[in-house]
């Protein structure tokens, strides 16, 4: 089966400073891939990257089939491959949950009301939020806005799901009914691409797992193998010290 | 609303609106300085120089010789035309020199001194004008005057005519020179002069009223107005006044 | 007490006298404010653009503005402009104004533009919105309840400020009170009732921005 993300000697920097340095890998569809490693190692603005966020200085990214070239109607195209899931939820302020998830589908997609009210419900339900659907961003726990996030970017129907540490802004007996969600999209074959520190989160539902140091890829592989037991001496440092 | 206007009529009254300035006479005897409130956008009666910026004019020249024959210093405050007269009675200076012309009207708010200047309303129109050529030709116009002057007094009494008041007659005649005023209505020697410096404008008929000029003081102040009646009579005796005219006005 | 009558006749005289000129006021107040608003929007979106000719007009047209009082550029759109344009005076009143607190709202909703955090855009980018889709749905509504008090302080001053155009002419309130004080030298009276009936406007404004505000308020946020 040919790859859904396809990224191939990804160099990019920040002013002086490298922040991703000749990155290639891939995923297959249905693949979960998380990627670890120290903050400031990269991994955030990879994944950014994999949604035409952050323009790349050389390299290539291709999104299922879609190169990323750097173009605004190109960057649309892609990002409607793809699902975003930010660590602040980044939910809109002024809207309640029900328009939250409503708004993309009807202005991007054009469905009509009742076709997106549709949707939003569908969604709203796969995350347990159906009965908060009047809620405003304001009211909701962190669990609860970084599930109606989650359900936001289903409802343009992506074939790759993107996380960017979706439970560090939480509070830890709520990280629990976030990754329950996540464990249900990977049991239904979605594609995704988590960017986390829940390392047994991670050994459960990956099916791969790369390990980022100051921009680089230092080890990536099996989860297990990754996980399990970290050949090289830096990803074994980081494990001891997030598993501690 | 009502019971708003009630109480605020009930303030007023409890306040006193109209100050009493009975000691004018005293003061002025004491300090030696007459006060004088004055619209200076009015040549050739009261304006300031292009080059000092000193205030000249007929009127100026008129009440330094007064002052002078009274012994007393002039001071003057700068005042626009529609608010002179509520300087005057709420105590700002003593007494008012501005081209005012002596009407009923404004005798019921202020007392007048015997008239030192004869004038009339003029009407002026753009220079290349041809349709306007008395008052009968202003009906439906568009005119132009001073706020609170006689000139509009006169243009409200047009039939059909939309009246335009600007603060200073010069705003009037610039309004007329960009096409949007088909007339100026004002105290003739005044639109003579500005049409004298700025051009593009021409009078045109004969003199709309006769109207005399007063010096203007609080009805209170009628030993004020005495002695300044008594200097007038003075000065005009000496033909004073005409030789004024002449270096002002021109005949 | 027939004085007091005698004073309360007076002062519903004026009142007949100033209450026509009142619409002429309003008018004049909302054509400038709804064309202050309109560049005002545009006017930010040049500020905040990246694009220098976009940039550095907005810049300009902003700093400018600011820096002339607004009877000089009434003066200046009337009279001075008056051989090229010969604009009509409510016209030139109206475009006067609306520029001039156009450049004070283009800072306004700037402000409001930059407080909201830029994860709002990219949550909105990363759903398939285009940049204008974002400013229309994400920026614009958010911006808007966050801007609502001081634009309505705005609004405010340039209902005061439209006593201005009565230099060139216009006639609304402050310029009919100066007519019925020129004529009838009664002055506590006039400008008693010219203040009462804008403190009447205005308050009534704050009134309804303060329902406007709390009808766009977001639920449980509180932004003031």
């Amino acid at each position: 089966m040919p790859a859904i993300i396809e990224v191939s000697n990804v160099s990019k920097r920040f002013g002086d400073h490298p922040a991703l340095e000749n990155i290639s890998f891939s995923v297959e569809p249905g693949e979960v891939l998380v990627i670890i490693g120290p903050s400031g190692s990269g991994k955030s603005t990879l994944l950014r990257c994999l949604n035409a966020l952050e323009p790349i200085d050389s390299g290539s990214i291709v999104i299922a089939g879609d190169p990323i070239d750097g173009s605004a109607k190109n960057a649309h195209r892609v990002r409607l491959h793809v699902g975003m899931v930010f660590q602040q939820f980044e939910l809109f302020i002024h809207l309640n949950v029900l328009e939250n998830l409503m708004l993309a589908p009807r202005v991007v997609n054009r469905l009509t009301k009742s076709e997106a009210e549709k949707i939003a419900g569908r969604y709203l339900e796969k995350v347990g939020l159906q009965n908060k659907s009047k809620s405003y961003p304001s009211q909701l726990s962190g669990g609860e806005k970084q599930r109606t996030a989650i359900a936001r970017a289903l409802c343009l129907k992506p074939k790759i799901m993107l996380f960017d540490e979706p439970t560090s802004a939480l509070d830890p007996e709520m990280t629990g009914e976030v990754l329950a969600v996540m464990r249900k999209l990977a049991g239904e074959g979605m594609t995704m691409v988590i960017v986390t520190h829940e390392i047994g989160f991670a050994r459960e539902v990956s099916d791969r797992a790369i390990f980022m140091d100051a921009g680089r890829i230092v080890e990536a592989g099996a989860t297990s193998d990754v996980l399990g037991d970290a050949r090289h001496p830096r990803t074994a440092e980081f494990l001891r010290k997030v598993l501690r | 609303m009502k019971t708003i206007i009630f109480l605020a009529t009930a303030l007023c009254l409890a306040l006193g609106c109209t100050a009493d300035h009975g000691d004018t006479y005293d003061r002025i005897a004491n300090s030696g300085i007459l006060r004088l409130g004055t619209d200076a956008t009015y040549p050739p009666f009261e304006f300031n120089d292009e080059k000092t910026g000193r205030l000249i004019g007929f009127d100026i020249d008129l009440i330094n010789a007064i002052c002078r024959e009274l012994n007393l210093k002039p001071e003057f405050t700068v005042v626009p035309f529609s608010g002179i007269i509520g300087g005057l009675n709420s105590g700002k200076y003593d007494c008012i020199i501005s081209a005012m012309t002596i009407t009923e009207d404004r005798q019921q708010a202020v007392s007048f001194s015997r008239p030192y200047y004869k004038a009339g309303q003029a009407i002026a129109v753009p220079i290349n004008d041809t349709t306007i050529t008395g008052i009968a030709d202003l009906k439906g116009k568009k005119i132009g005057v001073q706020l609170g002057t006689t000139g509009e007094m006169k243009a409200k009494e047009i039939e059909d005519a939309q009246v335009i008041s600007f603060d200073n007659i010069g705003a009037a005649f610039i309004d007329m020179e960009n096409g949007r005023l088909d007339a100026v209505l004002n105290d003739y020697p005044t639109s003579m002069r500005v049409i004298a410096v700025r051009g593009n404008a021409k009078i045109v008929g004969t003199l709309l009223s006769e109207e005399n000029y007063g010096i203007a003081v609080r009805k209170s102040d009628s030993e004020l107005l005495d002695s300044l009646n008594s200097a007038l009579g003075r000065l005009m005796e000496r033909n004073f006044i005409d030789s004024l005219n002449a270096y002002w006005i021109g005949g | 007490m027939s004085e007091l009558l005698n004073q309360t006749d007076i002062m519903i005289r004026i009142l007949m006298f100033l209450l026509p000129a009142v619409p002429a006021t309003v008018k004049i107040t909302l054509l400038s404010f709804a064309l202050a608003i309109v560049l005002g929007t545009v006017g930010a979106s040049g500020r905040i653009s990246r694009l220098k000719y976009v940039n550095i007009p907005a810049k300009i047209y902003i700093n400018v503005v600011r820096g002339i009082p607004l009877l000089v550029q009434i003066f200046f759109i009337y009279f001075g402009l008056g051989k090229l344009l010969n604009l009509d005076r409510l016209l030139a009143g109206v475009l006067a104004i609306g520029i001039c607190y156009g450049a004070y709202i283009s800072e306004i909703v700037r402000a409001g533009i930059q407080a909201i955090p830029k994860g709002q855009t990219e949550a909105a980018l990363s759903l398939g919105m285009s940049r204008l889709q974002s400013w229309r749905y994400i920026l614009l509504p958010q911006a808007f309840r966050l801007i609502i008090p001081p634009l309505a302080n705005e609004f405010i001053a340039c209902l005061k400020d439209s006593s201005l155009v009565s230099i060139i002419g216009l006639r609304e309130l402050t310029r009919a009170g100066t007519e019925y004080y020129s004529q009838h030298f009664i002055d506590f009276h006039t400008w008693f009732l010219v203040g009462l009936i804008y403190l009447s406007i205005t308050l009534s404004l704050t009134k309804a921005a303060s329902v406007l505000e709390n009808k766009y308020r977001i639920p449980g946020l509180g932004i003031h």
